[in-house]
């Protein structure tokens, strides 16, 4: 008998359980086989094994997702499209084709190596590296100088949301033309920022609030949503004072600063669990600790923390499980340390982009200086500038691993729900730490900034990226095989970024955005630029030995003392696999036009492809958000909205005297939800005073 | 205990739990009730039943499988138990019939050792190897397998 007198059925099951690679390859066996080998059935089937599919769902099933009602429990199609399917463009779905291919290409758009995939090539392959698709400054019209604090990306609509660190105020940005699409300034300074899935968490001024916010695409009763517009869905009080917050839809998780774990259930606009930090017998403990970060998953809360044991501070992660509200360990630093085993990452190419500059030798070592001033220097409470602490802290669901980033360390503790089993079982004693902690003659501080998402992770260090692939870094604990590292643990540079002024990180499973201020040394570099077309020049020009850095004085004619910021978006999806792209958008920004609400720029690709299938609609009036609600309050003097742009600064007056006149602004104002009844928070009356 | 009939007309006395591993005889069992007639298996050979008979008195005791197609953790490729693997370790002929004796007998977790086995042995391979592996015919033209090869490329060199 030959495997040709298989029935369609049985030669589909035995292909679906292969790999995608080998899949293709029986394409070209015979006709027969060809046939099988595309059928939806087998394509599924890799999916699956290849984890691109949950066992037992299908395409269909992703491309409807349920409607998500409000505070309703999320379902596994919810769950996954947060996962792996989120941000990417529903072309991705058409076909079991085209979405096995994208998500092969998304995986290897990350450097990755672990065992043996499945492939024939078993050995160390090259992998694509990630391509800066956008770069923007942050001279938003009408905004210039805008000054980026937290940024997060929104797949769904492209467009980013962020908070400002030159001045108060929450905008969202097209990510495609760099403009500004929504801008409300009654957000405080430097606020810190949470997304997930549409909903937006700000703290304010006070410090004892957060305000909550939606895309117009989640509200229910929105029929037809607008791109990139913001809705305020009400407020939170945190009557402790807020230290660090982090968000996972629906729930909220809040550091206070008195040492207690706030969890909020956001769109129900209710606390569901309080506890302390410290039991009470550590009330001391308590008054001298300082939380630096808070991260949970489903079953537990995980927070940083100092504590000031005079004369050292000692920095600790503490453990809590969710159901019994009690605290399940801590680990200091020093016991990370002890029981993690080190491994050195040794620096690659010995300064090559310092030495390959001119006048870097000088930079490098002005750099080390600083550097040596900030291990010893100490802030006004007296604890240490340059802590030796921990500063962030992230669970990786599709990988099992707990990251924990600190200055000049990294751990990776795998399969951290065994260790929290088992150190509830025994009373908070871990014996059995499966860890690695990962430094590098690179340098980071606790100021450094962490993104994990779907197995990757990534941070900042004294002059750019580091990269890893969460996997391989797990497979390297478990063969112990130390000489990966280096390729598992991989570098990118950028001299956009500067070490210390990386206020955002972002990742989610198809992009990672990052934001970064400008050393004035380098501020007269820039990459060279590489479009697809540039790609073979490029690599012939690195054949010759030139750093391909070229000098845009031009760029930068500004003599305004603020440094320039920029941000980056690299994404993974985007990947030529040839390596390297930079896709300019400098310089190509379409004039400016307004359009009512949303200031709207031809030749954004997406917007006029949403405007023409008619999922936006541009109001006949421009509106200003909430113009009442900002102009009432006493803010510190600030570049106004329309600073360079006088006709729409006419505009924006024109509104604000006469805003009854828009219908659109009124049919808003009414139907927009209470920024907290009185009953939720009392102190509604004054919100936008502390605001 | 309950009594097949092969197509080569040889018996098989078997205990009910070890039948009753495939799906389409215990369905039979039920709807007939008990009976000591022999239950006919006209797809099955004997010496094929011999060894599914193998597998199922081996796995008499195991859970019984999830039932529709959410199970739970579907397992990898490589994921066979050794004593699986040396089951089937058999020619190719033997294997292709377990694999349809399996299929039309309901025996789930057999059909994905067969199936997952077979797959093992086109990884890894060319398609000129996997050809030589099961005899298989090259029907395309070459103009035809270089047009598949081209719509492939993106996977190349992995």
């Amino acid at each position: 008998m030959l495997i040709d007198a298989l029935p369609f059925e049985l030669l589909a099951a035995i292909l679906g359980n292969l790999d995608d690679s080998t899949a293709l390859t029986c394409r070209r066996v015979s006709k027969a086989w060809n046939h099988v080998a595309r059928s939806d059935a087998v394509l599924r089937s890799i999916c699956q094994n290849m984890g691109y599919l949950k066992s037992g769902q299908s395409l269909e099933e992703l491309r409807s997702p349920q409607p998500r009602l409000l505070g309703s429990p999320l379902t596994l199609g919810h769950l996954h499209s947060r996962g792996k399917l989120y941000g990417r463009p529903e072309s991705d779905l058409e076909s079991y084709e085209t979405f096995l291919r994208t998500s092969c290409l998304l995986r290897d758009a990350w450097p990755h190596h672990y065992g043996s995939s499945g492939s024939s090539n078993d050995g160390m392959k090259d992998w694509a590296v990630p391509a800066i698709v956008r770069t923007y400054d942050d001279n938003f019209r009408p905004m210039r100088r805008y000054g980026m604090w937290r940024v997060k990306y929104d797949a769904a609509e492209d467009c980013f949301i962020h908070t400002r660190g030159n001045g108060p105020g929450i905008g969202v940005t097209d990510a495609s033309t760099g403009e500004l699409l929504f801008f409300y300034r009654g957000v405080r300074q430097r606020a810190h920022l949470e997304y997930d899935q549409g909903w937006v968490v700000h703290d304010t001024r006070g410090r004892d609030h957060f305000q909550i916010w939606r895309f117009e695409r989640i509200v229910e009763d929105v029929q037809q949503p607008r791109r990139g517009i913001l809705r305020k869905y009400g407020s939170l009080r945190c009557p402790y004072g807020v230290r660090a917050y982090r968000m996972h839809f629906p729930h909220l998780a809040v550091a206070t600063q008195n040492s207690r774990i706030v969890v909020y259930n956001v769109p129900e606009k209710r606390i569901v669990q309080d506890l302390p930090m410290y039991p009470a017998e550590e009330a001391t403990l308590a008054a001298s600790s300082t939380t630096a970060y808070i991260e949970f998953d489903r079953e537990y809360i995980f927070v940083l923390s100092e504590v000031n044991t005079t004369p050292d501070w000692l920095a600790s992660l503490f453990i809590y499980s969710r159901s019994s509200g009690s605290r399940v360990c801590r680990l200091s630093r020093e016991q990370l340390e002890s029981k993690a085993p080190c491994y050195l990452r040794r620096r690659l190419d010995s300064d090559h982009e310092f030495s390959s500059l001119e006048g870097g030798a000088e930079w490098r070592q002005a750099y080390a200086e600083e550097i040596d001033r900030l291990a010893t220097a100490r802030d006004d409470d007296g604890g240490p500038q340059w802590s030796n602490g921990l500063s962030a802290v992230h669970h990786d669901e599709s990988t099992g691993a707990l990251i924990i980033l600190g200055s000049q360390v990294l751990f990776i503790i795998q399969d951290y729900q065994a260790l929290c089993k088992q150190a509830s079982e025994q009373d908070g004693q871990v014996s059995n730490l499966k860890a690695m902690r990962i430094v590098s003659q690179r340098r980071w501080s606790h100021q450094s900034t962490l993104a994990v998402a779907e197995g990757r992770l990534a941070f900042t260090y004294e002059s750019g990226l580091m990269l890893g692939d969460i996997r391989s870094l797990l497979w390297a604990i478990e063969t112990k095989a130390s000489s990966l590292l280096d390729q598992t643990l991989w570098q990118y540079v950028d001299f956009s970024l500067d070490f210390e002024m990386c206020p955002s990180l972002h990742m989610d499973s198809t992009s990672l955005t990052a934001v970064g201020v400008f050393n004035d040394y380098l501020l007269s570099y820039e990459p060279t630029i590489a479009s697809t077309r540039e790609v073979e020049a490029n690599q012939a020009r690195e054949a010759e030995n030139d750093p391909g850095w070229v000098r845009h004085e031009d760029d930068f004619t500004d003599d305004e003392d603020e440094p320039s910021q920029r941000f980056v978006r690299f994404d993974f999806g985007h990947l030529s696999r040839t390596g390297m792209r930079r896709v300019p958008v400098k310089r190509r920004r379409p004039p400016p036009q307004t359009l009512g609400t949303i200031i709207c720029y031809p030749g954004a690709r997406p917007l006029t492809e949403l405007l023409k299938s008619g999922e936006v609609q541009i109001p006949e009036k421009r509106e200003v958000y909430d113009q009442e609600e900002y102009e009432s309050e006493d803010y510190e003097e600030e570049e106004h909205v329309s600073v360079g742009h006088q006709e729409e600064a006419e505009a924006t007056r024109e509104n604000v005297q006469a805003p009854q006149e828009s219908n659109e602004g009124v049919s808003r104002r009414t139907d927009l939800p209470e920024a907290g009844s009185p009953e939720e928070n009392p102190t509604s009356a004054t919100q936008g005073g502390e605001l | 205990m309950v009594v097949l009939e092969t197509s080569d007309s040889e018996r098989f006395t078997v205990d009910k739990d070890v039948a009753e591993r495939s799906v389409l005889i215990k369905q039979m069992l039920d709807d007939l009730g008990d009976t000591d007639n022999p239950i006919p298996l006209p797809n099955v050979t004997s010496n094929v039943l011999k060894k599914v008979l193998e597998y199922c008195g081996h796995h008499r005791n195991d859970p019984a499988p999830p039932a529709d197609e959410a199970e739970e953790s579907r397992k990898r490729t490589t994921d066979i138990s050794e004593w699986d693997q040396k089951f089937i370790s058999v020619d190719q002929e033997m294997l292709f019939e377990i694999i349809l004796a399996a299929n039309y007998l309901d025996i789930k977790p057999l059909l994905d050792v067969g199936c997952k086995t077979v797959a093992n042995m086109i990884k890894g391979k060319t398609p000129e190897e996997i050809r030589r592996l099961f005899n298989i015919q090259n029907d395309f033209t070459p103009e035809e397998e270089a047009q598949i090869r081209k719509e492939n490329e993106w996977a190349e060199d992995r």
